[in-house]
């Protein structure tokens, strides 16, 4: 980050990022209704609510992926209306995906190199082998963060769902990101994998001291694995607290009525 | 609850349309009047047996001399390559055209119609046709043969590579997009990738389809066996004939079968 912007070191410093009275709309519907959030650097935070609440729409808004149509949205420390801001948010960004994503033909290794697939001579991330040999390494590391780096030349079809989504995991990982982006990353697993991943996947996140900003239907996953639950309906945050001051019932009266 | 009725199932030809009637009924008009214009007649196939029976004689025994048949070999590799290399050449081309063309995949937009057409130009002039015009244009012999191969196969591959992109798994090329991943990247890191089955099965049915076309192409002059099949026919050298129809046999049997077990081996 270049020194003279005073400014953006100072909010990302404080957030890792800071939506301010955000709306969205799509399809003629408000999926976002005037939306104010900021997740702290090192945060991790859940993101609950009813199908339709706005909690995909909102992941997309923090990475300039969806179109906001009022409001400002900040993310590490870049303001996403200003020219080139996304992409410089999206390559320091690491997504994780409801089914796992990964090209099931590559092998493991492949599928975690695509993570670079965002730097200059990217050419090289396509498989595992064209890449460098320092990125190989790198690939490597962040396989044996989510205890797979055995696996590395098998293809991914060959994995069973929770290990497909720790695969994914390194994938977001080796970029090296300050936020990590994750929508219902436990979504397509049974609750045990479920369980195993999520946690695999809070511990890391805390270790790196990074920002974790992941949507979930599970109540038990959001008050074990995040710092913070945040409740939407209707496009609004309606629980905003963190995660052992949550009251038992609290949050599934998010979902009635 | 005893007042439920059930209705009453729906008529027979409930789903067949006045138009579709009337379509039904001119197809069959036409196949009837077809029949009585081209289709051999009773007193043909009568006079025609004989002859037919007669030709067969003298294509027997088929002609086994050592240096014939040395020649024939040599065409046959010649048939071989012009497949082989038309193949090659077609494939090469048909990448290009296929990401250009394929939905979802390429980078023209709303231009893309433009690379289908040519692909499909391509798939609709007939080899015979594409040998007539390249041996017009750079002459007789293999090299109008391997050129009319690779058109063929840009209008087969080049359609069918086009197929097999559209279908690759979107999820993966969203993640790969997400990620910052170019145009060409999400090409080569996830679509590719998961096309390539389909892409490998398609060129093998073009190599096959090569093999059996190349050795038409002769009779129009573009090289290959095909050209002493009918040099064979026009002098009358029955013998011949019959032994490069069986050659020919054997090649395009083989090129099944190997093309096959390889197609087998796909997962």
């Amino acid at each position: 980050m270049a020194l003279d912007e005073p400014r953006a070191v100072a909010a990302e410093a404080a957030a890792a990022c800071r939506l301010t009275g955000v709306a969205l709309s799509r399809g003629g519907r408000r999926v976002l209704d005037g939306l104010d959030l900021t997740v702290g650097s090192a945060e991790r935070v859940a993101l609950i609510g009813p199908n339709g609440a706005g909690k995909t729409s909102l992941l997309n808004a923090v990475v300039g992926l969806a179109p906001i149509t009022a409001g400002t949205v900040e993310a590490l420390g870049r303001n996403l209306s200003a020219a080139g801001a996304r992409a410089a948010v999206r390559g320091e960004t690491g997504y994780v995906f409801q089914r796992h994503a990964l090209v099931k033909r590559r092998t493991v290794l492949s599928n975690v190199l695509h993570g670079l697939l965002h730097r200059p001579g990217a050419w090289r991330a396509w498989s595992a082998m064209l890449a460098p040999e320092a990125w190989r390494a790198e690939a490597m590391e962040a396989l044996a963060e989510v205890g797979l780096a055995d696996r590395a030349a098998d293809r991914a079809d060959r994995l069973s769902g929770g290990q497909a989504q720790r695969v994914a995991i390194a994938r977001a990982l080796v970029r090296s990101p300050r936020l990590v982006i994750a929508d219902e990353p436990t979504a397509s697993l049974d609750p045990a994998a479920g369980r195993e991943v999520m946690s695999l996947f809070s511990r890391i996140v805390a270790k790196r001291g990074v920002a974790l900003l992941f949507t979930t239907h599970d109540m038990a996953d959001a008050l074990a694995y995040a710092d913070r639950v945040v409740a939407l309906k209707g496009g609004r945050i309606v629980l905003d607290r963190r995660a052992p001051e949550v009251m038992p019932g609290e949050l599934e009266a998010v979902f009635d009525g | 609850m005893a007042e439920r009725r059930i209705p009453a199932p729906p008529g027979r030809f409930a789903g067949l349309s006045p138009l579709s009637f009337v379509l039904l009924v001119a197809a069959a008009a036409l196949v009837i009047a077809s029949l009585g214009d081209v289709s051999p007649s009773p007193q043909r196939l009568a006079e025609g047996g004989p002859r037919m029976a007669r030709l067969v004689s003298r294509m027997l025994p088929p002609d086994l001399d050592p240096a014939f048949l040395a020649r024939i070999g040599l065409r046959i590799v010649e048939t071989l390559q012009i497949a082989l290399i038309g193949t090659l050449f077609g494939v090469i081309l048909s990448f290009p055209f296929a990401y250009a063309s394929a939905r979802g995949v390429t980078p023209f937009g709303p231009f893309a119609f433009l690379f289908k057409a040519v692909v499909s130009f391509a798939r609709t002039v007939p080899d015979l046709v594409w040998a007539l015009i390249f041996v017009s244009a750079i002459g007789l012999g293999a090299v109008a043969g391997t050129m009319t191969i690779m058109m063929d196969t840009l209008g087969f591959c080049g359609r069918f590579y086009a197929e097999a992109m559209e279908d690759a798994e979107e999820e993966p090329r969203e993640a790969l997009t997400a990620f910052g991943a170019s145009r060409f990247g999400v090409l080569m890191g996830a679509v590719i990738p998961d096309a390539m089955p389909s892409i490998i099965a398609t060129t093998l049915f073009a190599l096959e389809k090569a093999v059996r076309s190349s050795v038409v192409l002769g009779l129009v002059g573009a090289g290959g066996i095909g050209q002493e099949l009918k040099t064979a026919f026009d002098l009358f050298q029955y013998e011949k004939a019959s032994t490069i129809i069986l050659a020919i046999f054997i090649v395009v049997l083989g090129m099944e079968w190997a093309t096959d077990r390889m197609r087998r081996r796909l997962r």
